[in-house]
């Protein structure tokens, strides 16, 4: 199989590249409209802001072929920063909308301070509860945290998975059809992660 | 309350293709390839590696690149970067070439917006403060940059204050007196640190033996940086660590095995009680933590 990353000037691509040469998956990376045309699997990694992140991905003129693959029922894939630009909005400096795939959107830590004992930003090894109610199964691993902001899906079935910043639960993983994506790293989460960073890909792309 | 997990970290001092370790950031040893120690300590379970450059800011000199590259292709957990990163384009540079976070000390000392202008870019959870300080004797700590070559007359609480402020995700504080000597952390730091702010915090400096992790108990952090315990450890059980790699780095002697394995005039001077990372791991478990991969059970 092969994957396509998305390369829009927004951090760490290396690191992806290098997960999936090491799960055996050849990648290459894609920064123009024409070049996602022909994509099978894509990536949306992603390190920093998401206001620059979308601004990006619509002067590089790849927000409108994103959303066409979309919609076409191709899989779509985002990590850390992607994952977040799969929701409809965030309001990271500012209210930024997103790409819409999946309902609902991405808040500040900050906004739940009052009733939880959040640490901001929160980093650091957690615990990733799995619940994939599809596939029957419950399973928990630890996974790399690095964020400020977290996902709020609005239907809880797209939840494919929760983890803890102090006492607050938050969603940080998605799964629905042809999308998904973690908040997580999973290509810095050691052997775990990238055997989740596997099977969510082949869980998008059958 | 549902507590963190504790992160287990190690630093490599480099200092051209050699993983060196000194003591109070000075007289640095060579101990060998810095590529295979860090393959290693990600086999065996450590949490982050953090790379720093020692002569970064001195020479200004790109030498860490290729060294970056290739234990970023060996290990799948995060790395953060330090020395020399004096600007927004260095940063991207280290970014691209796979560190998940850099720090910045000396270039945050002369220009404390650089905090602001990189973590508005990355995000300030990829930006950590990286603060060296020396305690004096009336107890007041001051800030050193340079890797421990320059005093600046910045003292700790104002220092933590502004970095905060300019937008610094995590705070990696190291204690340049206790670096090295094995005489345990000044772990009294944290709560002058914690009364100031909440965000994650990495102690660092004079780890030397699993009794100096008791602190934990009457202190929480978010994550322990150690490095002699863990260096000579690993470097008096291997040395082929220490072979020169004529391929990768031609004719260069990695390190002086002899001398860490016999000393000078029959005194092998390590000042601290090596250990490994999974001891160490269980021990702070047994503290009542809970750490990832850990082997004992938490008391939680």
């Amino acid at each position: 199989m092969k994957i396509w990353i998305v390369d829009y000037n927004v951090g760490n691509l290396s690191n992806v590249f290098r997960a999936c040469r090491h799960l055996g998956l050849d990648s290459e990376f894609v920064n123009s409209a024409d070049k996602i045309k022909d994509a099978g699997t894509i990536i949306l990694p992603g390190v920093g802001a998401f206001g620059p992140a979308m601004k990006n991905l619509e002067s590089l003129g790849l927000k409108e072929s994103l959303l066409n693959h979309a919609k076409a029922g191709k899989p779509v894939v985002g990590i850390c920063l992607g994952f977040q630009l799969l929701f409809e909005k965030s309001s990271e400096n500012g209210n930024h909308a997103g790409l819409g795939l999946v309902d609902g959107e991405v808040l500040s830590f900050n906004k739940v301070k009052n009733q939880f004992s959040v640490q901001v930003p929160n980093i650091g090894w957690e615990k990733v509860k799995v619940s994939d109610s599809v596939k029957n199964e419950n399973l928990n691993f630890d996974a790399y945290f690095t964020h400020s902001y977290f996902a709020k899906p609005k239907n809880p079935s797209h939840a494919l998975a929760t983890s803890l910043n102090r006492d607050f639960e938050f969603c940080c993983s998605v799964l629905k059809e042809n999308v998904c994506g973690t908040q997580f790293h999973p290509e810095i989460s050691g052997d775990e992660g990238l055997k989740f960073l596997n099977r969510i890909i082949h869980d998008v792309s059958k | 309350m549902a507590g963190k997990k504790t992160r287990l970290i190690t630093k490599l001092d480099i200092k051209g293709v050699h993983l060196t370790k000194g003591i109070q950031y000075d007289g640095f040893r060579s101990l060998g390839d810095p590529a295979m120690y860090a393959e290693y300590y990600y086999g065996v379970g450590i949490d982050e590696i953090i790379i720093q450059d020692t002569v970064a800011s001195l020479y200004e000199q790109k030498s860490l690149d290729a060294l970056l590259e290739r234990i970023a292709s060996k290990i799948f957990i995060p790395l953060t970067v330090a020395g020399g990163i004096n600007s927004l384009e260095r940063a991207r540079e280290i970014f691209r070439l796979g560190a998940d976070k850099i720090c910045l000390n000396t270039a945050a000392v002369k220009k404390i917006n650089l905090i602001n202008e990189i973590a508005s870019d990355f995000g300030s959870q990829a930006v950590v403060a990286s603060v060296d300080y020396y305690l004096h004797e009336d107890g007041r700590r001051e800030i050193w940059s340079e890797f421990g070559r320059q005093t600046t007359g910045i003292f700790l609480e104002d220092w933590i204050k502004q970095i905060v402020k300019a937008g610094a995700g995590e705070i990696f504080l190291s204690c340049i007196n206790k670096d090295g000597t094995g005489r345990g952390f000044d772990h009294k730091v944290l709560k002058i640190v914690q009364n100031i702010t909440d965000i994650p915090l990495i102690i660092s400096g004079g780890a030397g033996q699993l009794p100096h992790f008791d602190f934990l108990k009457n202190h929480e952090v978010n994550a322990i940086c150690v490095s002699s315990m863990l260096h000579y450890d690993v470097a008096l059980k291997h040395k082929e660590f220490f072979k020169s790699d004529i391929e990768t780095y031609g004719k260069v002697e990695l390190g002086n095995y002899d001398f860490i394995s016999e000393g000078y005039g029959g005194l092998t001077v390590i000042p601290v009680k090596t250990d490994n990372i999974l001891n160490i791991k269980n021990y702070i478990s047994k503290l009542g933590f809970t750490l990832r991969n850990s082997k004992a059970e938490s008391k939680v």
